[in-house]
Parts: C-alpha cells; structure tokens; sequence
C-alpha cells in the first residue's frame, strides 16, 4: 500500500472533520448547560485571576523572606504579629480616625468646590477662560512642591492637609464637572428648557444628574490621591495619623511595622472605593449595561 | 371669528454659521387658530424645526413678530409655563429617570404633582398603552414606547397647545401609523391646538385640518383649508399639488410659483 501524501492526508482529515461536525454540535450541546453554571459560579465568584495573583505574590515574599534579613523582607506571620501590635495600642485607633478623617471630609470641600467651580466654567466661556490658567498652572507644578508650600505658609497639621487636599484633587473635579456639563445632550437642554424651569429646577432636574456620572468617576480617581497625599503630608511633617506611624516605623526600621500600616491604609481605600462603587451602581443604576454571552 | 393661538407675522430667523449668514425663515406669516390641528410641512432643512423654537420661545425672530397665546413666547418666556407642550423628534427622555418620573417632570416644574389634573401620569401610561411599565429605564424600552412616553409627557400637564416636531418620523411605517393614530386621537379629544411638523404628505393628510405648505427658505407656500373634505380624485390631486409645491418651492427664481392657488 502507497503512503498517503500531504494533500490526500489534509482531505482525509478535513472529510472526518466534516463527518465529525453534527457530533461535535451534540457534545457542545450538551455540555452546554454545564458551561452556563460554570460561567454563572465564576462571574459569582469574582477575579478569580486577581486572587491567584495576589496568592502568589505572597508567596514569592515569604520564600524571599527566608533568605533576607527582617528589616528588608519580613515573614507574612511578622507582618500578622505587627497588624496586632498596632491594634492592641491605645492610641491605634484614633490615629487612623484622624487620618480617614482628613481624607474624607477635604476631599468632599474639594469635591464640592471643584465640581461647582466646574459646572460654573461649562457653563460660561468667560469664567472657563479665568479658571483654566490656573488650573494649569498648578498642574505644573510637582504635588510634593505643594506638600514643602502648605509645611511653610501653615503651622496647623489640618490646614497644611486641606489645602494639599483641595490643591491636588481640584483640577480633576473642575475638568470632570466642567466636561459632565458640556457632555449633557443639546437635545435634553431643549426639552427641559422648554418646559421653562425656575434655575434651581434646571439645576437639579437635569444638570446635577446629567454630571453625576463623570464627577462620580473623578470622586473615585481622587480618593487614591487625597490619600497619597495626606500620608505625604503626615509622613513629612504630622504628629498623629497614620503618616506620622509611618515616619516612626522607617526611623526604627520596622519594616513589618511599616507594612501593617500600609496595609491598614490599603483596607482602608479599598473599603471606601467598594462603598464608592456600591453608591455609584445604585445611582448610576439607569445606564444600560452591555450585553454578555453566556 | 375664532381667536389665534400662534401668529407668525413676517418672522425672519437668520443664524450665523462662522462668518457667514443662514436664513432659515424668511418673512413667514401664518395664523393658527384656538383648536385646530394643522400640519406644517416642508422638505428638510426648510425651517420647521426653527419654527418649532420660535412657538416654543427657545430661540426668537430675527424680525417680524411671533405671538403665542397673545404673549411673545421668547421676550415673556415664563408667561407660557404649562402652557405650550412638545413632542419632539425623538423622545428626549431623561435616561436616569423612570417612565413615570419623566412623565411626571412637567409637573414637578409646574409644583403641580397630581392635583388637580384631571389625567394623571400613571392613567396616561394606561392611555397610551405603556401600563406596567412606569418603573423602567428608558433604555429598557423600545423606540415605539419611548415616544408614548414622550407623548404622555407632553400631555400629561394639559397644555393648550400641543407641538410635535417630526416625533414619528424615525419609526417604522407600523409603529409611526399606529402612533400617529394614538397621538391623534388623545390629543385632538381634549379640543386643544395640534401642531404637527412633518415632512411626509401622507402623514399631513392622514391627521391635519389645515396643511400649511413650507418653501425653502421657511416662508408659506401653500396652505389647504379642510383637508378631510379631500377624498378620492380630489386626495390625489391635493397630493400631486402638494408634491410639486415642495419641489418647485425650494427654486427661488422669477416666475416660480411663489403660492399655489387653493383646489376648488
């Protein structure tokens, strides 16, 4: 019997697949309901590839934490020792209070203050042209600058903090707000408009809800900056909160103290970020969501 | 004789487009009066959406002299509050609200909730319809129920004048007949004044008392008075009559017919 050549062997092979094709069909029919749990339990259970990253990286510190010294890499169960230190000190607590506390209630000044000073440029070209040079300006000039400024011009701890808070987290609100504004469709403005609102009824019929989607965006980018900056801002120059913590852990070089309050920090963002994002879908819950297939 | 609800008289809109000057209505002059439902057609482009706007108070004339419900709509802005309604060309629904809540919107402007109306929002989802759907998002719904939503909007706060700018021209031919038959009937019962801008002759024939015929730029250049008395012949000669008005409307040159003598 001749060998079969290339060509013959591809026909041959491509002829079964196409015998094959119904059968295939009825496999991939019925597994189907199978698929559909199985994609139903993983969307349930979340980024199962985030948590295999994250296992791993924990891994990969404690294998490296057996071949160096504590203050450059300590175990996991060092870490775990020092979290509960911290927690079973007096003044743990009102140290984070303090520092959360910072966070939240500038970022809302700066929220409130940026948002307005937004919707108020993208709703007037003049005020828009007085407004962005100096936004600009201060986009130019290095967050840290900001940090050295507000530790000369101001002696309280809580003035320096809101003002680098409102300084570095103001541009974005502005640029969200003012786009928000302009984004609303002409056509919606029609409509309401000729319905002939009083202005606080415009306001808050059409713009507030109109913007609600960008700012809310830009509230959850700022959260992560306000608290880089704060801890800046302790770190350099704080006598309480967590940044100050932080400054006496590097000067005694507790690193496993250092990273329990990184990580008390870390908890922290992400649950204000998950509240965010809880607030943000029950709000947001209007917007049509993409279609998936199962 | 019986009042008018809009007077356009000798009204000129001219925008500027860069460095340059559109008319989009020229010397137009109509009447309509208290309780009629007149269509006001025209090709595109040749105003009608800007005469919407001056009805509406959105925009005002350039010259002449706009009066609706004896009150210039654009200088006396709020006098009309609740008082003129639109349906537009498309739904213009607000997507973070509700079907009832966008129902509901004209009268949270008028502070006016459900008293005394003698429909309320929720009967007029019903009316048009759309009952069980007062919870849904916009987008939830399709083109044809956004648009009696829209339509339920404008009626809800019993206006006296209602608008509706080419508000079923984008649906299909089902749908846009099924709604136009709706919007006839619930509108047209309250004996309120129906205006409706289309592009579409048999839309104008199918509704309107009175057509009035839109030449390029927006000036009058044909106007039928009692339409449904055409029937027959008479309706398809009213139709050629039309059509050729629209075409040779828009050449602006000496010797065109500038208005077309009414059918006997």
């Amino acid at each position: 019997m001749s060998p079969i050549s290339g060509s013959e062997a591809s026909a041959i092979s491509a002829h079964s697949a196409m015998l094959d094709a119904p059968r295939r069909k009825d496999q991939l029919e019925a597994i189907r309901p199978l698929l559909v749990d199985f994609t139903r339990a993983y969307r349930r259970f979340g980024n199962v590839e985030g948590v295999i990253v994250l296992i791993l990286v924990a891994v990969a510190w404690e294998v490296t934490s057996r071949f160096l010294p504590p203050f450059l890499f300590p175990s996991i169960g060092r870490v775990v020792e020092a979290v509960q230190a911290i927690f079973a000190k007096s003044d743990t607590l009102p140290a984070i209070a303090e520092t959360y506390y910072r966070i939240l209630v500038f970022l809302a000044v700066a929220f409130l203050l940026g948002t307005a000073l937004g919707m108020l440029a993208g709703a007037n070209d003049r005020l828009e042209r007085t407004f962005v040079p100096l936004i600009q300006l201060k986009q130019g000039v290095p967050g840290v600058c900001w940090v050295i400024f507000a530790i000369i011009w101001f002696r309280d701890m809580d003035f320096r903090i809101a003002f680098i808070i409102i300084i570095s987290t103001l541009p974005s609100f502005f640029y969200q707000a003012r786009d928000g504004y302009r984004g609303i469709p002409r056509e919606l403005w029609q409509m309401v408009k000729a319905l002939r609102p009083t202005r606080w009824q415009m306001l808050s019929k059409l713009i507030i809800p109109g913007i609600i989607p960008s700012i809310l965006i830009g509230l959850r980018i700022n959260l992560g900056t306000a608290t880089r900056v704060t801890i800046t801002a302790e770190l350099l120059a704080g006598n309480t909160g967590i940044g100050y913590h932080l400054r006496n852990a590097q000067e005694q070089f507790r690193m496993d103290a250092a990273i329990a309050w990184t990580l008390v920090l870390v908890v922290f963002v992400i649950l204000t970020d998950l509240s965010l994002a809880q607030f943000e879908k029950r709000l947001l819950r209007w917007r049509q969501r993409p279609e998936r297939e199962l | 004789m019986a009042s008018k609800d809009i007077i356009f008289n000798g009204v000129t809109k001219i925008f500027s487009k860069g460095d340059r000057a559109v008319t989009a209505i020229e010397n137009l002059s109509f009447e309509i009066a208290k309780g009629e439902y007149v269509c006001i057609l025209g090709r595109s482009g040749c105003g009608k959406s800007t005469t919407v706007n001056l009805i509406l108070g959105l925009t005002g004339a350039t010259s002449g002299d706009v009066r609706v419900l004896d009150t210039d709509p654009f200088a006396s802005f709020q006098h009309l509050r609740g008082r003129v309604a639109c349906v537009f060309q498309t739904d213009r629904l607000l997507p973070w609200r509700s079907v009832i809540d966008n129902v509901r919107l004209p009268l949270e402007i008028l502070n006016l909730r459900n008293r005394g109306l003698a429909i309320s929002p929720e009967a007029w989802l019903e009316r048009l319809e759309l009952g069980g759907t007062d919870n849904a998002f916009p987008h939830e719904l399709s083109g044809g129920m956004r648009q009696r939503v829209a339509i339920a909007r404008a009626l809800v706060s019993d206006p006296d004048i209602i608008l509706a700018d080419e508000a079923f021209g984008h649906l299909d031919e089902v749908t846009g007949a099924k709604l136009r038959r709706d919007f006839r009937d619930v509108a047209a019962s309250g004996g309120k004044t129906i205006v409706q801008i289309t592009h579409s002759i048999e839309e104008a024939l199918s509704v309107a008392s009175r057509i009035i015929v839109l030449g390029k730029p927006g000036r009058v250049i044909d106007v039928i008075e009692n339409v449904p008395a055409y029937q027959g012949e008479a309706r398809e000669a009213l139709r050629r009559r039309i059509l050729e008005g629209l075409q040779y409307g828009d050449v602006r040159e000496p010797g065109d017919p500038a208005v077309l003598e009414p059918v006997d």
